[in-house]
């Protein structure tokens, strides 16, 4: 065997190019499965968890996966908005016990998602805890989840503007300009990519409520082309006010935490009979969603299968060819005094140090897919 | 001492049938075996390299039988006490000169690759003015060049025997002189038994004794 190592080795040296060829055809057919299985795995335990951790979520009727989507990762789907009254109505309600907490995720602030919820609430909820400075006790005021605060280059004491919805549209409302007030510890959820405000906040954002304050940058009576954005202060934030019920007011998911599996079946039933509401068991939704994603990894395992079947018949078709070309190198070796397997066992060792070179792109690939994807998916 | 007695050997696919009744080689001997192509030069040069066994008859290296050793035993030998020329200078093509020349340790489980080895392969490769080259893939070497280096790795391991085939066959005129000048120089050096396949009658003056084969008919040999 170390007759064949070393002209393995010699061979591999003086064929650096046929050799490297191969290490990355190899390397690059088992890393597209492998990174896939990888970021399918990982991607199913971190939805999985966050879905877990949720007992339920009610919503508008309507597609169960987007409502799925926008409550637990903040995407904003094609869901229709509920009423935040809904949530003192399920806290109130005699026949079950249950604590609500609405949601109202529909913009966004250089794309990370703007969430307006209830603050203490959701961070209890979720176990966030405030990192840098403190939570907001003014409208206008923002937490950012860490990720968000990195990737944006901001922190306590920054501004940071809202997205503008409909550049075109000069009727709709205007960016609001955040006073960032915290940042939240290092999370590995949504909640680390997100910029979370009161509801009043997110309200304001969506054009819901307005000032008066002639100092304020944007007033009731007019859009002033020089204005860019709507920022409150302490000097005007009283002047801000919703017109109307407020709890007609939107949010686009109540997060709802039952206290008993008996008041979980008596809200499902309830608010799933009526022809408004949807109520959701996170974790059942989660699993149909990844199953549906399952399925279509297996149609890509197949072809992944398909493809690799084909590499290993070329491969071996090098290999023979290989042999061939190589019949003068095996009878010199024998009149020299070897064995006739030595050239078998040499392409053998020379065929381990390409699977070797393969092995090291797919865990170095792989390292670099799960390093990236979170970056890529936005998890 | 290599003694091949009353030997039959016939290829199985029939055709060629090569008899030698008695011949002996001395140790330190030098030998050239001559006659046309496709007389069974090769063929008797391979008998005694125990790359092929004798039909009939017995072939022994020093007292023992090399042609009733198994296919694994053969081997050894070859690896351990000859060293092999060949026609068609054959090398491996992926080595470099010197990596060719310290082949024999590479396959050879019983001897060691020490620096004294290694010393020998650079003196060796100096010697045949290869020296330059030593580093350099066989593959871009020219056929006299080759040829040098398979001289020197027949050498290399101080073999008692070395089994020579045609070594100057592919080489001009002025560079086959040189070889086999240099080849019987080494082996004198080293005091082993040289045993050479040629054509060229220039050649033979150089030599103990020739062995006439014609015809598969091997004639026991002209001092």
């Amino acid at each position: 065997m170390r007759s064949a190592c070393y002209l393995a080795w010699g061979y591999t040296k003086a064929h650096k190019g046929r050799t490297l060829i191969l290490v990355l055809a190899l390397g690059l057919l088992l890393l597209l499965p492998t990174a896939v299985t990888l970021v399918i795995r990982s991607y199913d335990a971190r939805m999985g968890a966050r879905a877990e951790a949720t007992p339920m979520i009610i919503g508008a009727k309507g597609n169960r996966y987007d409502l799925l989507l926008q409550a637990l990762f903040f995407r904003d789907g094609r869901t229709d908005d509920v009423p935040v009254g809904l949530v003192e109505r399920l806290e109130s309600d005699p026949a079950f016990d249950a604590e609500a907490i609405p949601l109202y995720a529909r913009y966004t602030a250089e794309h990370a998602p703007i969430v307006g919820t209830e603050l203490e609430a959701y961070f209890a909820f979720r176990g966030l805890s405030v990192e840098q400075g403190g939570l907001p006790d003014l409208m206008g005021q923002a937490v950012l989840g860490r990720s968000a605060a990195k990737r944006l280059g901001v922190t306590v004491g920054d501004t940071l503007t809202t997205d503008r919805v409909n550049l075109y549209n000069l009727a709709k409302s205007m960016p609001l300009e955040l006073n960032i007030v915290g940042v939240l510890a290092a999370t590995n959820s949504a909640d680390g990519e997100a910029v979370f405000v009161d509801m009043k906040t997110a309200w304001i954002t969506a054009g819901h409520g307005h000032g008066h304050d002639p100092t304020a940058h944007q007033s009731e009576a007019s859009h002033s082309a020089a204005v860019t954005a709507i920022r409150i202060t302490p000097d005007n934030a009283a002047s801000f006010h919703f017109h109307g019920d407020e709890s007609g007011l939107p949010c686009s998911a109540v997060l709802v935490l039952p206290e008993t599996d008996k008041d979980r079946t008596l809200i499902t039933s309830r608010y799933n009979a009526s022809a408004d509401y949807q109520a959701l068991r996170p974790a059942a939704v989660m699993n149909e969603l990844m199953g549906l994603v399952l399925r279509i990894k297996r149609l890509f395992d197949v072809n992944t299968a398909l493809v690799g079947i084909a590499v290993v018949l070329l491969i071996g078709l090098v290999i023979a060819l290989s042999m061939k070309l190589r019949e003068a190198e095996r009878k010199t070796l024998h009149k020299l005094g070897c064995g006739r397997w030595l050239i078998v066992q040499t392409q053998v060792v020379e065929l381990a140090i390409v699977l070797a070179g393969a092995a090291v792109i797919v865990a170095a690939g792989s390292a670099a897919v799960m390093v990236i994807a979170p970056m890529v998916l936005g998890w | 001492m290599i003694e091949l007695n009353d030997i039959t050997f016939a290829y199985e696919a029939g055709g060629f049938t090569l008899n030698a009744g008695a011949l002996s080689i001395a140790q330190g001997e030098k030998v050239a075996v001559v006659g046309p192509s496709g007389s069974g030069k090769t063929t008797l040069l391979h008998l005694i390299a125990g790359i092929l066994v004798p039909t009939r008859g017995k072939v022994s290296l020093d007292g023992q039988v090399v042609s009733s050793l198994s296919d694994k035993a053969r081997r050894r030998l070859r690896l351990s006490r000859m060293g092999l020329v060949f026609q068609g200078i054959e090398l491996v093509d992926y080595l470099s000169a010197k990596e060719n020349v310290l082949l024999p340790y590479r396959l050879n489980r019983g001897i060691s690759l020490d620096d004294k080895a290694k010393q020998r392969a650079e003196q060796l490769l100096q010697r045949v003015g290869l020296s330059e080259v030593a580093g350099r893939a066989v593959s871009g070497l020219s056929q006299g060049e080759r040829q040098r280096v398979g001289i020197c790795r027949a050498l290399i391991a101080e073999p008692g025997l070395i089994l020579a085939d045609e070594p100057t066959a592919s080489l001009d005129e002025a560079s086959s002189a040189s070889a086999v000048d240099l080849l019987i120089q080494l082996v004198e050096d080293s005091g082993s038994t040289l045993v050479m396949l040629t054509h060229d009658k220039v050649l033979l003056p150089r030599f103990d004794r020739v062995v006439m084969v014609d015809r598969g008919a091997v004639s026991g040999g002209v001092s």
